[in-house]
């Protein structure tokens, strides 16, 4: 392996700099650790051991149904055998036992089990069973790899940690928010993937679509992720690690005057009142939020609350929503329902799989088709709602029959609760998503029947070019900015006014300063961002012009492309973003 | 507790697809089931990895144990399933 410093160059997809030791993931077999296990913790130990399996069980079982599907029931029958071995009484017992009389590891036991188990296999004569030593050795390693932390294997990690992975999945990433984690590289992904998301809302300085990183560095390798450049240092040299400790202090400074300032109003320079929201992942972000000084949560998305394999119960939710709610009333929280399918968490509803899951059943259209799951998700809204101010916010919205369709669901679980004298709130506001194309160009008609327009960019874009954000060779064309995108907005917002109904935005692409001065200018006065981006974006509103901006805006609908439109705000309001975001004093290395 | 000899017909033996089957088929039974061939004794009939490593072939006699309180319908339907040749199962 080459000692050299390395720069690797990707997409900054999460700000900051982050120094610190790099981890590897790779799906590789973890070590096994020789700790012994003291007697008060042997059968918390047996039940970590359980619930392993039953995760891999799960696991297997998907595979089987997709393997089922595509290749027939035949084929699918070797994950029989396989779930058969996950629940044989001797694996079973003997790690049991292993972990109970000799305090070992549930690793350790296991690993061991399944060594003796294995030997045992290697010396039958018949050449068919003895070939199953590989379904041993497959399921050895998933058990293995779930014990250490379901994917990640992050437990011995004991000084300030940068991941770096070919690609996270959303499950995986979800775990990131651990305490020594530090910063994110990953070799596939885009600015706005769900890792990407997820990084930036944790504040976890993160560079993807590296292509290479994860290859070139080894556990325990001195890195630095640099957010802002979207570059990589591996192995940095002295003058380089010297350049980034000082931009490191920089940046914690800077966070101590944006924090200083976030009791002052969000208006323009020229007295406009532009709300910043907050869009919220996991419900503990809604402390930060409020510190941030959001007023509303702009997009609660809910299918981040569950990782695991199952829906959550009407209580759970509930309880998940109320918090929000709660923390954030008098101001309002938008609740997206579930926006399944696509990357996300196909396999919490019993999905199959499709050619192109972006085009296929997700987000309503899942919603529609499960009633049970929609209705318990409603419920827990409106039963949240009676302690703030709650509001449905529906994703997908194609046409005008996805919303009444909808709406006829809301008004019956409206009757229940009546009915059954439950709490809940009688009048919540229903909006929708304006993220498919269809629901720009019809947005006049939808006007008339929702309370609130959302425009969700990230799809908006990726629809209406024709772009896959994933695809690490396509997703150059993928651009906010461009031309078509903003005359769909000004489409959309102008219809909303015409009805008198506001149209905020949730989109990745509210965080961006240019991006955000002609969205003011298009008549977009609600901003929805991660918790981390408020403060930086207040700067921008407190010294944007919007007189200015609408001029900017006006005049942008007419450029060529995304490039010309960006250029074309940056040279015009100079003022704005040096105001809102002082350039680094030197050329980073 | 009830057994019976069972010579084992499917052409490759009890391989992975037929083990399970059989532990499947006797994990529906609350009666301990156990195999034995030759000089491997009483293995657990509801383990595959037990099953597996039995290596029964075809041909080989197989002694079906089974003690509990189901025992005679148990030892009456594994012995059908050990003796077929598994294929009307799968």
């Amino acid at each position: 392996m080459n000692r050299e410093h390395l720069k690797v160059s990707g997409i900054a997809a999460a700000p900051g700099i982050a120094i610190g030791k790099a981890f590897a993931h790779r799906a590789e077999r973890p070590a096994v650790s020789l700790r012994r296990v003291p007697d008060y913790r042997i059968e918390s130990e047996i039940e970590r051991f359980h619930t392993a399996l039953s995760e891999v069980c799960e696991d297997v079982r998907r595979t089987r149904q997709r393997v089922e599907y595509e290749q027939g029931a035949d084929l699918a029958m070797i994950f029989d055998a396989q779930l058969a071995m996950l629940d044989d009484v001797q694996v079973k017992d003997g790690t049991v036992a292993s972990i109970r009389s000799r305090n070992w590891s549930a690793e350790r036991a296991f690993a061991e089990t399944m060594t003796q188990l294995r030997q045992g296999f290697e010396q039958i004569e018949n050449e068919y069973l003895r070939a199953r030593v590989g379904d041993l050795i497959d399921i050895e390693q998933q058990v293995l790899v779930q014990l250490a932390g379901g994917g990640l294997g992050l437990q011995n990690t004991r000084s300030n940690t940068v991941i770096f992975a070919r690609d996270l999945l959303p499950s995986e990433a979800a775990q990131l928010g651990q305490r020594l984690v530090k910063g994110l590289v990953t070799d596939g992904g885009g600015a706005t993937s769900h890792t990407s998301i997820i990084a930036r809302s944790l504040g976890l300085p993160t560079v993807v679509a590296t292509e290479t990183a994860s290859r070139l560095v080894s556990t325990g390798d001195r890195v630095i992720v640099d957010g802002d450049q979207g570059t990589v240092h591996i192995r940095p040299d002295a003058a380089t690690l010297r350049y980034y400790r000082s931009q490191l202090r920089r940046q914690l400074r800077r966070e101590r005057e944006l924090s200083l300032r976030s009791d002052l109003p969000s208006v323009t320079h020229d007295g406009t009142e532009v709300t910043l929201l907050a869009n919220i992942d996991l419900p503990q972000e809604i402390e930060q939020a409020v510190a941030n000084g959001a007023h509303g949560v702009g997009m609660v998305r809910t299918e981040f609350l569950y990782v695991g394999h199952r829906l959550p119960s009407e209580t759970e939710q509930v309880d998940a929503y109320a918090r929000v709610v709660r923390a954030m009333a008098p101001f309002p929280v938008v609740i997206r329902t579930f926006d399944l399918g696509g990357d996300k968490l196909t396999h919490a509803v019993d999905s199959l799989p499709e050619a192109n899951p972006f085009l296929g059943w997700r987000g309503i259209r899942i919603c529609l088709d499960t009633p049970e799951l929609f209705k318990t998700q409603l419920r827990a809204i409106l039963r949240a709602g009676a302690l703030g101010d709650a509001r449905i916010l529906l994703p997908m919205i194609s046409g005008l029959d996805d919303v009444r369709r909808a709406r006829e669901m809301i008004a019956q679980v409206q009757g229940d609760l009546q009915r059954q004298g439950i709490e809940h709130q009688a009048d919540c506001q229903v909006g929708v998503m304006i993220e498919v194309p269809s629901a720009a160009i019809i947005s006049e008609q939808l006007a008339r029947e929702v309370d609130f327009f959302s425009l969700g960019t990230n799809d908006l874009v990726q629809y209406t070019l024709a772009v896959d954000r994933g695809n690490t060779r396509v997703s150059g064309l993928y651009d906010p900015l461009h031309p078509a995108v903003l005359r769909l907005i000004q489409q959309v917002t102008d219809n909303g006014a015409a009805a008198g109904i506001p149209t905020s935005i949730c989109g990745e692409m509210a965080a961006d300063p240019v991006a955000a001065v002609i969205l003011m200018g298009l008549g977009v006065h609600l901003l929805s961002v991660s918790p981390g981006e408020i403060p930086e974006l207040k700067e921008v509103v407190r010294a944007a012009d919007l007189a200015a901006a609408r001029e900017v805006a006006r005049h942008s609908l007419g450029l060529a492309s995304g490039k010309e439109v960006r250029a074309h705000v940056e040279t015009t309001l100079k003022d704005v973003f040096l105001a809102a975001k002082p350039p680094r004093p030197h050329e980073a290395p | 507790m009830v057994e019976k000899k069972i010579t084992v017909t499917n052409v490759l033996g009890i391989h992975a697809r037929p083990a399970t089957l059989l532990v499947q088929a006797a994990s529906r039974f609350e009666s301990d089931i156990f195999l034995s061939k030759g000089d491997v004794s009483r293995i657990n009939g509801k383990s595959i990895m037990g099953v597996m490593m039995l290596a029964a072939e075809k041909g080989a006699q197989v002694l079906l144990e089974a003690e509990g309180s189901d025992a005679e319908a148990a030892l009456e339907a594994l012995g059908e399933l050990l003796a077929s040749d598994f294929e009307g199962q799968i």
